[in-house]
């Protein structure tokens, strides 16, 4: 190939007829001049046509025959009548076209054929429990980590205050200097992970949402503090929101969207923050 | 729903009672179109020698029910009434399976790394026989893209020479642009053609 010669794929696209606009022309007038070129273009053209011929006529083929949108109108008897005898011509010469009018009038015999019955009956059992999801990931909300630390941060953590978790959820909490992190993995494939920072003061909280361990954009998030709200916020494409500011007291960080069963997903995770005793 | 309007009556209600969360509708909804959804798996098995058991298959059948009827029907609110409804589910349950050997193609990539550009083996002679009917140029080019073609390069041009996927649906299907993969199916083509039999075919036609 010269270095002038279009690229292999372009080749093909002109053959396929795929190629648009400027790129055709080129492509054209390159293929026209260049007998490489010539010669590559008619080696393609009798394979494409050898493999798409070779399927035309194959008896236990389907659906890849341009006629196939109106033999479905056929079989559903919808087409006008000069239509359906167009159609009853073409099903005579096509196979692949005949095939696919055989499933299309789904005769009742033959169980195998219909699926397993199994595979209905568990696809019944999600969808009952995408119906009850809302329900049920309420219910999840009792997630409440309680963190009991000193506002002044990082300097109080180590001294036994670490994050007590009243939660039946596989959540986990655990302390590190200067930060208290948090995990949370919940149903439907989202989890949560999150730190409280512990800096100059003021705790603030980041969290990363995740679906099946990848960003779960389709997940948005928001936090109640005390004073004020934050969001409704869709997480960044790593699937990260904050920093956040808390406040001492109850803050509810919420989120909502839509899960991987396809389930709606509204859950609430507390996070409660108490002053240091005084005198420690 | 206004452009669904060669469509029957009782599919337009079906769809709509689906829609708005009428759950008798999704049994009803399955009892109407397993068999065509089931059908669709069987052949793609049979088209892409997918070598699936039956189990596989339960759950290719499984995964492309849910997806229709999950969320209120959500799918099927891209379904326009361009074509027909059957048409339609067909190619979802079609696409189904089409991700399925997309795994199968790369965990097999992944096991057996050698095959992917091995030279074509031509011991096996196809059959050139100028009177073979259709089907056994079907099924001898079958046999030359199983031979000669790496498991990702045999289900890309199954894809659009025999199941009548545009570059665009496969390209997208399989993560890549439509570029990439124009080269891509240029290169296989090019490994077939080398294959003696292929060629044979169809310098003589
Ligand atoms: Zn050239
Ligand atoms: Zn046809």
């Amino acid at each position: 190939m010269r270095s002038t010669c279009p690229s292999e794929g372009e080749l093909l696209r002109l053959v396929e007829g795929t190629l648009g606009g400027s790129d055709r022309e080129r492509v054209e007038s390159h293929v026209a001049t260049c007998e490489d070129c010539g010669a590559r273009v008619r080696a393609l053209e009798r394979l494409t046509e050898a493999l798409r011929g070779a399927v035309r006529g194959a008896p236990e083929e389907a659906a890849s025959c341009r006629e196939s949108e109106r033999v479905s109108g056929y079989a559903d008897g919808t087409l006008a009548a000069g239509e359906a005898s167009q159609v009853e011509a073409h099903l005579a010469r096509c196979p692949s076209c005949s095939a696919l009018l055989a499933d299309l009038w789904r005769s009742p015999d033959g169980a195998a054929e219909r699926g397993p019955d199994r595979a209905v009956d568990r696809v019944l059992g999600r969808l009952e429990r995408e119906g009850r999801s809302a329900v049920v990931r309420i219910a999840e909300r009792t997630l409440t980590v309680v963190t009991d630390f000193a506002r002044s941060g990082a300097a109080a953590l180590g001294a036994g205050l670490l994050p007590v978790s009243e939660t039946p959820l596989a959540a986990a909490a655990r302390a590190e200097p200067g930060e208290i992190r948090l995990s949370w993995v919940g149903s439907g494939g989202i989890a949560l992970e999150g730190r409280v920072r512990l800096r100059e003061g003021a705790p603030t909280l980041i969290a990363r949402v995740t679906a099946d361990g990848k960003p779960a954009r389709a997940i948005s998030v928001a936090l109640r503090t005390p004073g004020s709200t934050r969001g409704p916020e869709s997480p960044d494409p790593e699937g990260r929101i904050g920093p956040w500011p808390l406040e001492i007291g109850r803050n509810t960080v919420v989120l909502s969207g839509i899960d991987l069963d396809g389930g709606r997903l509204e859950l609430e995770l507390e996070l409660v923050t108490h002053d240091r005793p005084d005198g420690e | 729903m206004a452009t669904r309007k060669n469509i029957d009556r009782d599919v337009i209600e079906l769809v709509e009672r689906l829609t708005a969360g009428d759950s008798d509708a999704w049994a009803e909804f399955i009892e109407r179109y397993r068999r065509l959804i089931y059908s669709a798996i069987v052949r793609a098995n049979a088209r892409f020698h997918a070598q699936w058991d039956e189990t596989t298959m339960e759950e290719i059948f499984e995964e492309a029910l849910f997806k229709l009827v999950r969320r209120r029907g959500k799918a099927l609110a891209s379904w326009k009434g361009e074509c027909k409804l059957e048409t339609w589910i067909y190619r979802i349950a079609r696409n189904v399976c089409v991700d399925t050997l997309r795994k199968q193609v790369h965990r097999r990539e992944c096991d057996e790394p050698g095959q992917q550009d091995g030279e074509p083996d031509r011991s096996t002679a196809l059959s050139t026989a100028s009177d073979v009917g259709r089907r056994d140029l079907r099924m001898s080019l079958d046999q030359a893209i199983e031979r000669t073609l790496s498991p990702k390069e045999a289900l890309v041009v199954r894809l659009i020479y025999f199941e009548g996927f545009t570059y665009r649906e496969v390209a997208d299907r399989l993560g890549m642009t439509v570029g990439a993969m124009s080269g891509f199916v240029y290169r296989a083509l090019a490994k077939l053609r080398r294959d003696g039999g292929v060629a044979r075919h169809w310098e003589e036609r």
